[in-house]
This record gives structure tokens, sequence and C-alpha cells, in this order.
């Protein structure tokens, strides 16, 4: 397995993808959300198309309750993540909406929730 | 088509594909996997199963006196994994899976009964250590 | 006066296996607007991973995010487990994996099948296909022990060595299933009635699958050549010579066909694995805790499943993610919905496949 993975800032990784993905080529598999140390850090991977295993791994890493760029005009199915991120991880990417899969009165932030 | 509408007049003659489930049994594998049994007399009490098991269908409760385990198994939340044949050791060999299913039980050990179980489970081994450490303390 | 009707369907609806909604905007009968939630069923799996159960036991959890594609969470999550902790599988068990794996997407494809040929009003065909169906179902009980939820694969190897005797009831069953599947098929490509409902219907074109990066068989089927067998090495798909299959068309009719002949594919492949079967032990010994950050892929019945864990030597993990190939083909069921008259809407949600609790998870 080959995984690349590039540390961008959250002003750059829009020019980062836009610069990076073809999708002949490149897969976009999902984003990717963790939350450690209090600070977030968002993964957005990409799969090579007909190569094995080839991975390329763009993150950021951002504060627990900062603006996130949203990139679903460039890939429509970010919209999806970004969605379940902003329930699951309190991730706030521009222009979600609360409420996909945790009722609005519902658990706050479940995956922040560390043993 | 032709075919077809062949096929759909033999099907009206045909015996049905599907059984008469309440009144016959459904067809089963031998290999199909089902409940655990357990034989007591083999077991070197090493908790090891009780480690392993996914869902948690199996406890050991500890009595406060005389230290001895007890086995608990919930049939409704076994998984069939088998997982805990496979990590039951090799000198103890004390639990085998068989491949029937659970029956409708009026088992009073399960339902709500099941959490006091597992709450007994976890208590009474933090009390028997306990003990335990007094009655060294208490020797030496 | 408003000149569109609002139309929903679901969360329970008559032509939904599993509660989704959509809400169309229609003109007459030709929808312009979708809107689509699909987290109905949300149960917490992935904080359950996290927080409840040791990285031993979370293969057992993640197998019930699906009912239809369980080995395949399954075998995705130890695929990722065995990453991190550095074990080398035997080859036997890999075989014997990719068998479970093939003739899950059996039965699932067979499923989808069916539930499109009711959903454009055919229900004989819905019933002969789930009767053949039984035959997978049957083959499945045999090798695993369990007719769904198989739990064959554990953390090293699988649980269940495959003998003689049971190579030639998979061989027998899986005949029968050929011819079957054959007749079937022939049935898809000839019926009138039933190109009516499927051809040019629900199209998605080459372009519009490369835009929203759908996956599986919906992206083979408008031309886009991804499978996750092909592009990944930690099964043995390229070893029995793996061929994935391509369509042009991109509406319901060429789904329904690439589905069809990818069965005779998943036939073929459990042929030649059995086949060239290596000998030798079923699983590795398991020892230590996992460490690090993997990124895993398996191709589902429904497309790509992706699993990202991160472990720091403990016996919880730290994150577990789940991407599951209905939630990423959501945004593409969106684009075909549009556009498409609102009595095609039950068959074209059908031959997405759509599964809803692997969605939700
Ligand atoms: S078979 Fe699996 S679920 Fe059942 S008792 Fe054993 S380990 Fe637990
Ligand atoms: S693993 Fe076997 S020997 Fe150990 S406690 Fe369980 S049944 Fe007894």
């Amino acid at each position: 397995m080959k995984t690349t993975k590039e540390l961008v800032t959250l002003h750059e990784i829009r020019g980062a993808i836009e610069g990076f993905y073809d999708p002949q080529i490149w897969h976009f598999v999902c984003i990717n959300g963790l939350f450690e140390n209090d600070e977030l850090e968002i993964q957005w991977c990409f799969a090579k198309i007909g190569v094995k295993d080839e991975w390329k791994v763009f993150y950021a890493k951002a504060p627990g309750d900062a603006l996130l760029p949203s990139l679903a005009d460039i890939m429509p199915t970010a919209r999806m993540y970004e969605g379940e991120l902003r329930d699951l991880l309190d991730a706030n990417f521009e222009n979600s909406v609360k409420g996909m899969f945790i009722e609005l009165d519902g658990l706050e932030a479940p995956l922040r929730i560390k043993r | 088509m032709l075919k077809a509408a062949f096929n759909a007049l033999k099907n009206l003659f045909s015996t049905p594909a599907t059984i008469d489930y309440p009144f016959e049994k459904s067809p089963k594998n031998k290999e199909a996997r089902g409940l655990i049994l357990f034989e007591e007399p083999k077991c070197i009490w090493c908790l090891k199963c009780e480690d392993v098991c996914p869902p948690g269908a199996i406890r050991f409760t500890q009595d406060r006196e005389s230290f001895d385990y007890t086995y608990h198994y919930n049939p409704y939340l076994c998984i069939y994994c088998s997982e805990c044949v496979r990590a039951c050791p090799d000198s103890a060999v004390a639990l085998s899976q068989c491949n029937e299913l659970s029956p409708p039980t009026d088992d009073k050990n399960m339902n709500d009964n099941w959490f006091k179980i597992e709450k007994e489970a976890e208590e009474s081994k933090i009390a028997v250590k306990e003990l335990k450490k007094i009655k060294k303390e208490e020797s030496s | 006066m408003k000149k569109t009707i609002h139309i929903p369907i679901g969360s329970q609806h008559i032509s939904l296996l599993e509660p989704v909604r959509f809400s169309f905007e229609c003109e007459n009968e030709t929808i312009i607007k979708v809107e689509a939630d699909v987290g109905y069923v949300h149960r917490g799996v992935e904080l359950a991973c996290t927080t409840k159960f040791k990285f031993k036991q979370v293969g057992y959890v993640v197998a019930r995010v699906c009912g239809l594609c369980a080995i395949v969470h399954s075998t995705c999550y130890t695929l990722g487990i065995e990453e991190l902790m550095g074990i080398e599988v035997p080859k036997r068990a890999s075989y014997l994996r990719l068998i479970a794996n093939e003739l899950d997407r059996i039965h699932s494809h067979l499923l989808c099948l069916s539930h499109t040929a009711e959903n454009a009003g055919y229900e004989a065909l819905f019933m002969r296909i789930m009767k053949d169906r039984e035959l997978v179902m049957e083959v499945q009980e045999a090798m695993t022990g369990n007719r769904i939820q198989f739990d064959y694969v554990s953390i090293g190897g699988v649980n269940k060595d495959m003998n003689s005797e049971l190579e030639g009831v998979i061989r027998n069953k899986l005949g029968l299933l050929h011819q079957k599947v054959a007749e079937i098929k022939e049935l898809f490509d000839n019926n009138w009635s039933l190109s009516l409902k499927y051809k040019n219907v629900g199209v998605i074109t080459k372009e519009m699958a490369y835009r929203s990066s759908l996956l599986g068989p919906i992206a083979r089927a408008s031309g886009v050549n991804f499978d996750v067998r092909n592009d990944s090495d930690y099964l043995p798909y390229s070893e029995l010579g793996f061929k994935s299959i391509t369509m042009e068309g991109g509406d319901i009719h060429s789904r329904n066909m690439v589905r069809l002949f990818e069965l005779f594919e998943s036939i073929r492949l459990i042929e030649t694995a059995l086949d060239g079967m290596p000998e030798g032990e079923i699983a590795a010994k398991v020892r230590g805790t996992p460490e690090g950050e993997s990124y895993m892929r398996v191709e589902a019945p429904r497309g790509e499943c992706f699993y990202y864990l991160k472990a720091s030597k403990g016996q919880y993990l730290d994150r577990v993610r789940i991407k599951t190939p209905t939630f990423g083909s959501v945004p593409g069921m969106i684009e075909a919905l549009k556009g498409s008259n609102y009595a095609d809407v039950p068959a074209i949600i059908a031959s997405f496949d759509p599964c809803l609790s692997c969605t939700a998870r």
C-alpha cells in the first residue's frame, strides 16, 4: 500500500484539491474526521483508479469550532460526508446543516467522546 | 417470452418451493452453527471465553465466600460466532457448539434478570479481589 | 398559482425495503427537484467500535452494520487490522475469504435483481429469482455455518475449513445456479414489457458518473471501469484473472445486465479458486496490539466499502471510520431521478440497490 499524506492549511485546501483532482484518474473516496487533543483533523481521501492500492490523503488541522471550507462544488458527494461529520463530529463545514443522522435534540458530537 | 409463459404454466402444476413451516421443521445443515454447550468438570476457570465473547453472552459470577465461579450463558445474546470455543485452551476444551438454535424458554435468568447477572459478574470479581487482599494481609 | 406538485415518498413506502425519504418537486409527471434524507436507522456503530468493544470483537460488531454485505464489512475491517498488526495471512485463508465474499455478492445481486423486477411490476420473476437464490443461501450455510450473518472472517484467518465434500456441494449448486441465471438473463434481455420499464430510464452518463464519484455496478453500467477488485491486492483477485464488467448504456437495463454478468464472473471466480485452492493453515497466530493508521477498501456488492482505522497500541481503537457504498451513491441517485417520470421512481431507486442500514449505520 502506498499512501501519501500531505498537510495543508484550511486556506490552501481548496486550491490544492482543485489543482489535483481529476475524476478520471482519482476516485474521491471520502472525507474523514478525527478529534484528538482538542483539535480536529479533517482528511480528504483519494484513491487512484486502475492502480493497486495507491492513496492520496490531504489533511488539515483546525480548532474544534473552526469554520471549514466546503468542497461540494468540486465533488458533489462531499456534501454527504460534510453533513455526516457535522452531525457526528460537530465539524462546522460551510453550508452544512445538522440533522442528517441525529435528531436536533440528540447527542452533541458523539464522536468527540473518548473512553 | 414463450419460454416464460411455458414456465409459468409448468409452475402452476408443480409443488410449492416453500415448506409448511410451523408444521414441518425447516431443513438444517449439519454444519450450521448453534448454541454453545458447556461441560463444567473440564473447565479450568481461565475466563478467556468471557473476555473474547463480543456480545457478552458468557458471564461468570464469583461466590464471595468459596470464591467458586458460576457459568452463565444467555442463548438469546449469543451470535453463534464460536469465538469462545476457539479461545478455550487446549488443556480444557470445555466448550463446544451444536447446531440447535435457542428454543423459547421461561428461564428466569433471561431478560431483565440478565442485567443483574452482568452487574453481579463485575461486582463479585472486584469484591473477591478485595477479600483476597485482606486475607493476604491478615496472614502475613 | 403554484405550478409544481410536491410528492414525498417514504420514509415508509410499499416500494422501499428500508426507511429513506425522498421528496420530489414535480411538474406534471416530470421530476425537477429531489431531496433525500437517509439517516433513519442511525445506530452509532462508529462510536460503539471505539468505546464499547475491544479490537478483537469489533470485527463482529461491524458485521452487523449491514445484513446483506456482512462479510464485506468484517473482511475489510480485518484486513485493516491485520495491516496494523503486521499479520501475514495464510494463502488458504485468503482464498476462502474470497470465496465467501463472492458468494455474498451472488446472493446480494440476486436479491437486487428480484427487487427491480418486483418494482417494475413483474412479481412472478421476483418469486422465481428468490427461489433460485435459495441455492446460494444453502451453499453459504454449508460453508460458513450461517445463512446471512456469516461471522466467517476472524483476525488472522477464517473460522472454518473447507473439505472435499463441501467443495462438491458448492460446485454442484453453483453449476445449477449458472443455468438458472442464464435463463433469468434471457428474460431480462428479451422481455418486452420489462424493456419498457428499463431501457433509457434513469440514465446516468459517463460524465455524470465521474463527476459524482459513483461506484460499484452503477458506475460500471455507465462505462466507468472502476472496481476495487482491480485496484486492491489484499484478496487474490488478480491471481484468479478477474475481469471487471462494464456497459455503456447507463440506464436501469445496463445496471441489471452488469449485475447479471457479474454473477457469471463470480461463479467463475469461485470455481477457479476451488481449483487452485492452496493447502495449509487457515489461521495465523495473533499476537500484539495494532498501531498506526490504515486505509482499506473492499468491493462490496454495491460498490466500494472503505474503512479507516487508527490505533495506538491499546485494546480499544482510536477511530473507526466506515464509508459504505450507498452513502456515496446518493448524489448520483438524485441526479438520475431528476428529469425522469414519477412513475419510474420505484424502479430507479431499486436499480441503485440502496442499503440504508449500511448508509446510516
Ligand atoms: S459463540 Fe460467540 S457470542 Fe456465543 S457465547 Fe461464544 S463467543 Fe459469545
Ligand atoms: S475458556 Fe474454557 S476453560 Fe476457560 S473459563 Fe471458558 S470454558 Fe472454562
